[in-house]
């Protein structure tokens, strides 16, 4: 009863800020600008197309033309009849026009597509889900133009979420820009709005809402009200630091939960490792509400408490970006001796890390950071996550998202310790301190 | 067994000592009162007792347990001194906070609250926001939530502080009611007359120690100072009064008289008898609480 009734107390002050109010209306707001995306299938003569205005654009500037060096698509049409695109068996021209046979020529040694094999590699690079390609030139009476035909039978796509889409924002804005696969958008979505954006915006606002309860509950004058009651005061703490952490995860859990609805409902794509973000997102700003909560009851001052919490953050995010560099480097250094010297022991690669760092430093960094909370690689875990979620094991390894990461259990364990650790001096210093 | 009891009881801030080994005793049922300058050490006491500031030394116990456990406080109701109360709060929300942490059922807050309320005559105020309460209404939440709990023993600290004359009246009214029904009261108040009037014991600190302790008769008796007046134009014979050993003094109309040590009144009132005076006016002179007070805590 205890704890229901220091939670609902501190409901009715994160309420009574309006601060609480005005983050359930920004999420909802995201919620439904994120519900506001449609997602369009491109077809193939779309897409092409799209490529190929870019491609214009270029020649127009390299020559000074104005245009009149320019590849289009002729002819486009499905071959089999089919409905969807990824199902369709495409045939097209594509045609170079350029004033005459020396621009043509010069157009030709470029990588622009105006041979059949600069084509073939477009298509093979670009649009390598089309099978059975085959490409020819088209002998062509004006020695300016070229013209290649391309046909195609069948794709790799057995889906629409592989199938590439246009996103339109707000209901009706196009954004070609963005164009991809349906998997890699909604990845995009997930991870840049949501795990990025969205998570700072919660940790961020989680911070600031929270940072206030401990110290307000020091206030001469209230604190004896609270602890004269028959409630220990670690007890008083620990349950103020849940209320706070159930704050950011009723926040996460609406936003997280209405993306994840809204992004079903419009894609089809429903991914349960997006949810993981839900406690994800908790637990990080639990190690920052544990910093927040020490200060808070060190100083008794909210604004101290925000900007531990702040600087805590940046420090964590620091070390955890420069020790994911340091990771990712001496992974590529002991692939590297491993295919130079098979079975060799490793050497001394000299005073400078490959990140141009002397060896002591890049060594003390290193054990900061793996000593520290593991804020970094929680964020990482969390892109991981959605990425498994939703791309393709072939999406991932082009994406680089496989990289081998420090364990889940290592993560956790070793923030946890850190959680219990700044808890530990709040609630010792809360027991001794007078008043 | 005694409600609270303190022995030798010290607390020192730093090298600043604020109690210098306070012995206090109340009985369950009494209303004591425990009077002060501001930095006397009273609030200090009463914070150890309910385990919000620690002791440095001695003893301190709470219906037989050491002060300051936490299932000690399920039995004690406190209004500090100086509160602040959640400004987020409402009088209601207030008092289900404080009685649910006091484990009071949500079936008997329900039934308590409104009571209590009106008990502190701020019914009125159930939906209100504690931030636009005056300091007078604070201070009646502030005793409401004291006793919402139905505690044995109440610490009020200043009770009747930002209070108007009425209400002075009706919370005393309130304390005589609670020690009716047999409950303790541990009252810190500047206001002596209001002390005086509501509190069977009265214990006066100075500077951290003890300097008087007894009950509100005890502390403002004048042992030894009688006033005594005769009939209209009849003198008073001070001359063989004097020869009896006894010190006199004119004081208006009247004469106060001293004994000598060991020496009752009786030797003047039979002179004066024997003599064919008309004794008016015989009694033993008190003196108020605020006399007691300044002479011993103001330092006079």
């Amino acid at each position: 009863m205890k704890f229901l009734s220091i939670l609902k107390d501190s409901y009715r002050e994160a309420v009574d800020g309006k601060i609480f109010q005005a983050m359930i209306v920004l999420a909802v707001l995201f919620i439904l600008f994120i519900a506001s995306i449609s997602y369009r299938p491109v077809t193939l003569d779309e897409e092409i197309g799209r490529r190929f205005r870019i491609v214009n654009r270029m020649l127009s500037f390299g020559q000074g033309n104005k245009g009149a060096t320019k590849i289009e698509v002729e002819n486009f049409r499905i071959a089999n009849g089919a409905t969807e695109p990824w199902n369709s068996d495409y045939e097209l021209d594509i045609v170079t026009t350029t004033p005459d046979e020396a621009t043509l020529t010069e157009i030709r040694k470029s990588p622009f597509p105006a041979t059949a094999s600069s084509v073939r590699r477009m298509f093979e690079d670009e649009f390598f889900y089309l099978t059975n390609l085959t490409v020819e030139e088209v002998p062509q009476a004006d020695p300016g133009h070229a013209r290649i035909r391309v046909n195609t039978r069948g794709t790799t796509v057995t889906e629409a979420t592989a199938w590439p889409h246009e996103p339109t924002l707000l209901f009706g804005v196009p954004a070609p820009i963005f164009n991809g696969t349906l998997r890699s958008l909604v990845y995009r979505v997930e991870q840049n709005l949501v795990n990025t954006l969205g998570g700072i915006a919660v940790l961020l606002v989680g911070v600031i809402i929270t940072a206030g309860f401990v110290p307000n509950l020091m206030r001469k004058g209230t604190l004896d009200l609270y602890i004269v009651k028959p409630i220990g005061r670690t007890e008083l703490l620990i349950y103020k630091y849940i209320g706070g952490l159930l704050f950011v995860f009723l926040l996460t859990l609406i936003t997280v939960l209405g993306v994840w609805v809204v992004i079903g409902l419009r894609t089809g794509i429903w991914t349960p490792e997006f949810l993981l973000l839900i406690p994800i997102l908790t637990f990080y700003f639990a190690i920052l509400y544990a910093v927040s909560v020490l200060f808070g009851t060190l100083t008794r001052s909210a604004l101290v408490a925000i900007l531990a919490a702040l600087i805590a953050w940046g420090t964590l995010s620091l070390v955890g970006y420069l020790n994911d560099q340091i990771r990712t480097v001496r992974q590529a250094e002991e692939q590297v001796r491993k295919m130079l010297q098979p079975g060799g022991e490793p050497t001394d690669a000299g005073e400078e890390s490959a990140l141009g760092l002397p060896r002591w430093v890049e060594s003390t960094l290193y054990t900061v950071g793996r000593v520290l909370p593991r804020g970094w690689d929680l964020d990482t875990q969390a892109s991981r996550t959605i990425a498994r979620g939703v791309l393709t094991e072939q999406e991932i390894e082009k994406r680089k998202l496989n990289e081998v990461l420090p364990s889940w259990g290592e993560t956790i364990g070793i923030s946890l310790a850190w959680i219990a650790l700044l808890l530990g001096l709040a609630c010792w210093r809360f027991e001794t301190r007078d008043g | 067994m005694p409600v609270i009891e303190t022995r030798e009881l010290r607390k020192n801030y730093g090298r600043m000592p604020a109690l210098k080994g306070v012995s206090v005793t109340v009985e369950k049922g009494q209303i004591y009162g425990l009077l002060g300058q501001n930095g006397a050490g009273k609030t200090t006491l009463v914070k150890i007792l309910l385990g919000i500031v620690h002791k440095s030394e001695g003893a301190a116990q709470l219906l037989g347990e050491p002060a300051g456990r936490p299932t000690v406080r399920r039995h004690v109701g406190y209004l500090p001194e100086d509160h602040q109360f959640p400004g987020y709060h409402t009088g209601y929300s207030l008092l289900d906070f404080s009685a649910s942490m006091y484990g009071v059922p949500r079936a008997e807050r329900r039934r308590l609250i409104p009571e209590t309320l009106e008990l502190v005559r701020i019914g009125h105020t159930s939906n209100k926001k504690i931030k636009g309460f005056s300091k007078g209404m604070k201070q009646r939440l502030g005793i409401a939530q004291a006793l919402l709990h139905d505690p044995d023993v109440i610490f009020l600290d200043e009770p009747t502080d930002g209070v108007d004359p009425v209400g002075r009246r009706e919370i005393r009214e309130l304390m005589a009611r609670l020690k009716d029904k047999g409950k303790t009261i541990f009252l810190n108040s500047h206001l002596l007359g209001e002390v005086e009037l509501i509190c069977d014991r009265v214990a006066i600190l100075r500077a951290g120690e003890l300097v008087r302790e007894g009950t509100v008769a005890d502390l403002t008796q004048q042992k030894g100072l009688f006033e005594l007046r005769l009939a209209p134009g009849q003198a008073f014979p001070d001359s063989e009064v004097r020869k009896l050993g006894f010190d006199v003094q004119q004081a208006g109309d009247g004469w106060n008289v001293i004994p000598p040590a060991g020496t009752t009144i009786d030797p003047v009132v039979q002179l004066l008898a024997g003599a064919g005076k008309n004794l008016r006016h015989l009694v033993e002179k008190k003196s108020s609480l605020e006399d007691v007070f300044m002479a011993v805590a103001g330092g006079n």
